[in-house]
């Protein structure tokens, strides 16, 4: 039960009340002698009401913060607070390549544009066949957001791409970037033999990176908390879907039993990007097998995505800036289409209603192209089987594990 | 004036006054008169009511001039002022230099045909030292058997000024 705390005010009424009462005394104006006491009285008990309403607090579970939740239920529990993290990715996902307007691969960069004596007197990140960037080097996206790679990469012979592994340079989900973000890298002047090779060198992140985190919230942790009981038993639902949760970058999972025959079951991840990582999928798993109860299998999966891709007309009233205008709907476009919930319909009327509701210069619109196309996360392209629609529809998943999937690549904006 | 309203009772220094090992209740011009007295040798420095006191201190060091004097007696009417305690009596706020480094603020209330010296406080410009003045004692000779002085009063021999305690004429 809660502590009922009393006001200052309230306190030094009641205490003037009594003192009115019992004494006789009348004098109520400010900087009356028996006021001046009820005011210390009051001051002094208020904070001792307040002194314990903070340790009724601090005691309770559901609103114990800071370090009353730590030392008094996280301890308890054997449960500790999550560190804040940084961004990393160490799976094929970012990637150094060589431009591919140039034609050329490792050896034929090298042997064309840098000479041999630069060749000669770098040995240890230049050969004839290829290069090495060196770790610690710098790349950067939108945002002053920051990278380094983690090791050597080296491009030789025939190659003309390799993959490195990268981590922020700073904690938090600031870091956390979306597919494509990473253009930039310091290699010019990082590695000064590299000089006249550094502007073909290009990098690209093919998916995104979420796992960079600030310290986890008191809410966050005081559910992690609660469900200690369930995930000490390991091997059941709780255990299983609390551990995919706490993969930072992880938004929902969903637990879908028997996905692949008795003792199997699958967990449907949705990331706080619009497509799940591989990498994320990956360390999803690594946590999942943990808690996973012996003999049984437990696989991650990310969303079937159904891909649209639009082509939308506007028709503009007089003085429309037409080029901010369609820059904005496709960004409504895009917002409306990826934040579509898990398994639910794509409502055509919607979509419909944020276009016009961009900008009061719109006076019309309508939809030149409706395709839908399943999306390969994995190769970030369509799959193929593509359903164009003449009249555009409302449109159905097939599952509740499915979902809509759009970018600034698939819908287009025209006069 | 003021006979209904009590309070516990201060000493002009500030102390709880006690009287007969209890704590003394004071009430009517007794009343108005400490009131005053605590708000004119107060500072800036109440938790609760930081405008109540008049802050003399403040005009430490400052010249000794009309100006000054001017500035003491607003400071001393916005704090007695405030919440109209003397009400219904009228205040009477003369600040008179008595030499080149002091100066003397005398409050008398007026009201009901009744005039009196609320407060006569002795101000040291230079260190800031706040002093009462103790008014001068009056003789009453109505009461007594002699028939000479029996519609009579003996004036003060040392009055100093028109605002010092004046006996009261019923």
């Amino acid at each position: 039960m809660p502590v009922l705390t009393r006001i200052e005010e309230e306190i030094r009424d009641r205490v003037t009340k009594i003192l009115q009462s019992r004494s006789g005394i009348t004098a109520t104006n400010r900087g009356a002698t028996a006021q001046i006491l009820s005011e210390i009285a009051a001051y002094e008990l208020k904070n001792a009401y307040l002194e314990v309403e903070n340790i009724d607090n601090a005691t309770s579970f559901t609103r114990a913060t800071g370090t009353a939740l730590d030392n008094k239920f996280g301890v308890l529990f054997g449960k500790t607070r999550g560190d804040s993290t940084r961004a990393f990715d160490d799976s094929r996902n970012v990637r150094i390549f060589i431009d591919p307007s140039t034609g050329l691969s490792a050896s034929g960069i090298v042997t064309s544009k840098v000479t041999p004596a630069t060749v000669t007197a770098n040995p240890t990140t230049l050969t004839t066949t290829g290069f090495t960037i060196i770790a610690g080097t710098t790349l950067s996206a939108p945002g002053d957001v920051l990278y380094t790679t983690t090791e050597n990469v080296t491009i030789a012979n025939a190659d003309v791409e390799v993959f490195v592994s990268v981590i922020a340079k700073s904690i938090g989900s600031s870091f956390n970037i979306a597919a494509g973000q990473l253009t930039n890298h310091n290699i010019k002047s990082r590695q000064p033999e590299l000089l006249e090779i550094a502007d073909f060198i290009l990098v690209e992140n093919r998916m995104p990176i979420q796992n960079g985190t600030f310290e986890e919230s008191d809410d966050a942790y005081r559910a992690r908390i609660a469900d200690t009981l369930s995930e000490l038993q390991t091997g059941n639902q709780t255990a299983v879907v609390r551990a995919a949760l706490s993969v930072p970058g992880v938004r929902n999972a969903i637990f879908v039993p028997y996905d692949g025959g008795l003792g199997s079951f699958s967990i449907v991840i949705q990331a706080k990007q619009p497509v799940v990582s591989d990498g994320l999928i990956s360390a999803t798993q690594k946590a999942v097998d943990t808690v996973t109860a012996s003999g049984n299998r437990g696989t991650i999966k990310r969303p079937v995505y159904n891909g649209l891709e639009t082509k939308i007309r506007i028709e503009y009233r007089p003085q429309a800036n037409r080029a901010l205008i369609r820059q904005k709907v496709r960004r409504a476009v895009v917002d409306y289409i990826i934040n579509i919930p898990l398994g639910e319909s794509f409502v055509l009327n919607e979509l419909i209603q944020r276009v016009l509701e961009v900008d009061d210069k719109i006076f019309d619109m309508s939809i030149e192209k409706f395709v839908r196309f399943t999306y390969n996360a994995s190769t970030r392209d369509t799959e193929g089987d593509e359903e164009a629609f003449e009249i555009p529809t409302n449109l159905d998943l097939d599952s509740s594990l499915h979902a809509w999937y759009t970018s600034d690549r698939f819908s287009t904006v025209c006069d | 004036m003021h006979e209904s309203i009590r309070d516990i009772k201060m000493t002009l220094d500030g102390d709880i006054a006690l009287e007969g090992g209890d704590i003394a209740i004071t009430s009517g011009e007794d009343w108005y008169i400490r009131e005053a007295n605590k708000r004119l040798r107060s500072g800036r420095d109440w938790k609760h009511h930081p405008s109540l006191g008049a802050d003399l201190q403040r005009f430490t060091g400052e010249a000794n001039s009309r100006e000054t004097g001017r500035r003491i007696r607003d400071a001393v009417a916005q704090s007695l002022g405030q919440d109209s305690i003397h009400l219904p009596a009228t205040l009477d706020i003369k600040v008179i230099p008595t030499s080149k480094d002091s100066i003397h603020i005398v409050v008398t209330m007026n009201g009901m045909g009744e005039r009196v010296v609320v407060s006569h406080l002795s101000v040291n410009m230079e260190t800031g030292m706040l002093a009462p003045v103790n008014e001068p004692e009056v003789t009453d000779h109505r009461d007594e058997d002699d028939a000479t002085y029996a519609e009579d009063y003996t004036a003060p021999t040392d009055v100093t000024n028109k605002y010092q305690r004046r006996l009261r004429r019923t």
